[in-house]
């Protein structure tokens, strides 16, 4: 019974890994500039992470193993570091663009200059880490995340999208020399959500919540219920943008300005409610990022780990959780915007995504981990889908990325 | 695609390892491996042409619609900078409005002024930029909004109505120029 | 004696699994295994190896020489394939953490490192 109180897993996986300061800008972005155009990507990259996720929680349930173990143990070691190399370069770019959205947000309600505040971000994100059980991790900044709903009030009190706006959701208005940009827009959204780095956290998380073959209800409902929050907070971003920033030509190509969709309906509360989500959702995104990777490495080299063992007891592994952060502190020194940095990661992450994400596919039908519970047909053919997608995905975004000159 | 790896030979059955995963019956296993057969030996007899003949219709399609689905570099920092202004008067009208706080304007402000600062620098240089008078032109609408937007009037005693005016001159002229 | 199963595959039960000692802590992982030819002809899995050299050695044999140049077999340790009780994904060994010297570099960086970070122990 206590395990349906874990139902946080999944909001928080979505909370930081579904909304982070990439997919928030690029969602404000997707409405101020094409309205509901880009709403029927934000659903297909759902519907995509719900298949994985849940594919990944009941391969750990089942197998007590979590992804970068079976990665290791099927494929051998060359193999697996070729997932590895584009997760470290990936996570490391992302861990400093969500560092610089915990810190643009703490700068939005102290009106500090964001750059100071950055290595306050890398210390916040570390204690966390370094100190924090499992359990806290999970739920503080999912909890401050459900304050999401509040997109959906804002909504509601700006009356609703207006009747123009409703067309741009099945026929999108794409003016004469922006399809390079929508159909970056699209490979984005797809690219920043279905992101490897869920997935190693999901699943890791699932083996410190000791999921079992019992745990299997649950983590349908958590992949569900969690990932359809994620997606239900996106879309009130591209509603917001669509309906407040659209008309004032704004395009969110900062993090604050999407507050001002907050602001208009709600006032100050809006646009600090705005602030507060923001610096939740980025720092459930740093903690997923930082672990993600310092579990994919301590997993497939076979050390000991865990957030709820001291970091005594799992010295290597906390050793890189440290590097890590140290690593994007540094790169985030160096000035860079966030967004900048997160286009970036995204377009690594995007690369790889075939190579990160084909594992899956393979290990899924393995019956010495999964034994009766391996994939069903409909689950396979899913994710041969998912795949080609991330093919598409992985050729068109340099192309694009160059023709709409960064989006 | 699984299951192509490893194929060799006449006699080689790539169809079955797909198979193994998506649990087909035999005798459907035999009619795809038929149909892929099929396919190879006429990709084997024809690949070199479809190759060239498909790399040059999208050659010919992406030099025809380069013009339709991107914008030149000018415009596209045009009317990055357009909206940079027009999120910097809203934001100026929302905290006099009570809208936001003084401490969010700040904040959203030094961002503006990263995104901003070297405008009048960069912008001369991309590629698609107009003629020297247009841009002279445009760059003493933008002068003002940068002051505006380095040094934001967040109190009531200062001229911030001015600035509100300026930030959105600037904007709608970029928006102008980006869009012809 | 290890646990009898019909058929022990070296890559599928040996290769890259993860090594946990009775009092279940994870060491490491398998990273390749040394096999002995016997004088009656036989060939047979002695030890299991694990460390950098071994793995340079997986990814390509070229990287051997040049990784013992680099660590001169510091970081390389065998385990005897009698001390594992079971064979699969993951290998149970028969003696405690303290007994095997694979692992220790995790020992090593709590004693001499965490322990300047404050909270490290509790």
């Amino acid at each position: 019974m206590k395990q349906w109180l874990s139902l946080a897993l999944g909001i928080m996986t979505a909370t930081g890994g579904f909304l982070d300061a990439a997919t928030i800008a690029s969602a404000a972005q997707a409405g101020a500039q094409f309205g509901f155009g880009l709403i029927w990507a934000v659903l297909l990259a759902t519907g995509a992470l719900i298949l994985l996720v849940e594919m990944a929680g009941r391969f750990t349930a089942v197998s007590e193993k979590t992804y970068a173990d079976a990665i290791r143990e099927h494929f051998g070691f060359k193999l697996y570091l070729i997932p590895l190399s584009a997760e470290i370069i990936a996570e490391s770019l992302l861990l400093t663009a969500e560092l610089g959205g915990i810190a643009i947000a703490i700068s939005l309600f102290t009106g500090i200059n964001w750059h100071f505040l950055f290595p306050v971000a890398a210390l916040l994100v570390w204690l966390l880490v370094w100190r924090a059980p499992f359990s806290f991790i999970e739920n503080a900044p999912a909890t401050l995340g459900l304050l999401t709903i509040f997109f959906l009030v804002g909504i509601g009190l700006l009356g609703g999208p207006p009747h123009a706006l409703w067309p741009t959701l099945w026929h999108p208005d794409i003016p004469q020399g922006q399809m390079a940009t929508y159909l970056y827009l699209v490979a984005a959204t797809l690219g920043a959500t279905i992101s490897p780095y869920l997935l190693f956290f999901y699943s890791s998380g699932a083996r410190e919540e000791h999921w079992t073959w019992r745990s299997l209800a649950l983590n349908r409902a958590t992949a569900f219920i969690g990932m359809g929050f994620g997606c239900l907070g996106s879309i009130a971003l591209v509603v917001l943008g669509g309906i407040v920033l659209r008309p004032l030509n704004i395009t969110a190509g900062t993090l604050g300005e999407v507050g001002l969709a907050m602001a208009r309906p709600m006032g100050i509360f809006g646009s600090l409610i705005f602030a507060t989500v923001l610096f939740s959702t980025c720092l459930g995104a740093a903690l997923e990022v930082v672990l993600a990777i310092s579990y994919n490495i301590a997993q497939g080299f076979g050390w000991e780990w865990s957030e709820d063992k001291k970091p005594v007891e799992a010295a290597r592994f906390n050793v890189t959780l440290t590097v890590f952060l140290l690593i994007a502190l540094g790169i985030g020194l160096l000035g860079m915007d966030p967004l900048q940095i997160a286009l970036l990661a995204s377009t690594v992450i995007a690369l790889f995504l075939p190579f990160s994400l084909a594992p899956f596919l393979i290990i899924m039908n393995d019956r010495t981990y999964l034994g009766t519970k391996t994939n069903g047909r409909f689950a396979n053919i899913a994710m041969i889908f998912v795949l080609m997608l991330a093919f598409v995905v992985a050729i068109v975004s340099i192309p694009l990325l160059i023709l709409s000159g960064g989006g | 695609m699984v299951g192509w790896l490893g194929v060799g030979g006449e006699h080689a059955r790539p169809i079955l390892l797909f198979t193994k995963y998506l649990q087909v019956q035999p005798k459907t296993v035999g009619k795809m491996n038929q149909y892929v057969w099929h396919v190879w030996h006429v990709w084997r007899a024809w690949s070199k042409r479809i190759v060239v003949h498909a790399l040059l219709s999208i050659l010919v399609l992406c030099a025809g619609c380069q013009t339709q689905i991107s914008q030149s570099a000018f415009a596209h920092m045009a009317s990055n900078a357009s909206a940079a202004f027009a999120a910097a008067e809203a934001t100026l009208r929302y905290e006099h409005a009570g809208k936001i706080t003084s401490a969010y304007a700040e904040s959203s402000f030094i961002n503006y002024q990263s995104e901003l600062s070297k405008l009048p620098q960069t912008l001369p240089a991309q590629s698609g930029a107009p003629h020297a008078q247009t841009l002279r032109h445009l760059l003493h609408v933008v002068a003002p909004a940068l002051t505006a937007v380095a040094h934001p009037c967040l109190q009531a005693s200062c001229g911030w109505r001015t600035q509100v005016a300026e930030l959105a001159a600037a904007s709608s002229a970029l928006q102008k120029v980006s869009n012809s | 004696m290890p646990e009898a199963i019909r058929w022990l595959y070296a890559m599928r039960d040996i290769m890259d699994a993860q090594l946990v000692t009775s009092d279940g802590v994870r060491i490491g992982r398998v990273a390749d295994i040394e096999a002995e030819w016997r004088d009656d002809g036989t060939l047979v899995l002695t030890q299991i190896v694990t460390g950098p050299q071994a793995l340079a050695g997986r990814v390509s044999e070229h990287l051997r020489p040049i990784a013992r140049f680099l660590l001169r077999d510091r970081f390389e340790h065998t385990i005897p394939l009698d001390e594992v009780e079971q064979f699969g994904p993951t290998l149970r060994l028969k003696g405690k953490a303290e007994d095997y010297t694979v692992g220790q570099s995790d020992r090593w960086i709590a004693q001499h490192i965490l322990r300047w970070i404050p909270g490290s122990e509790s």
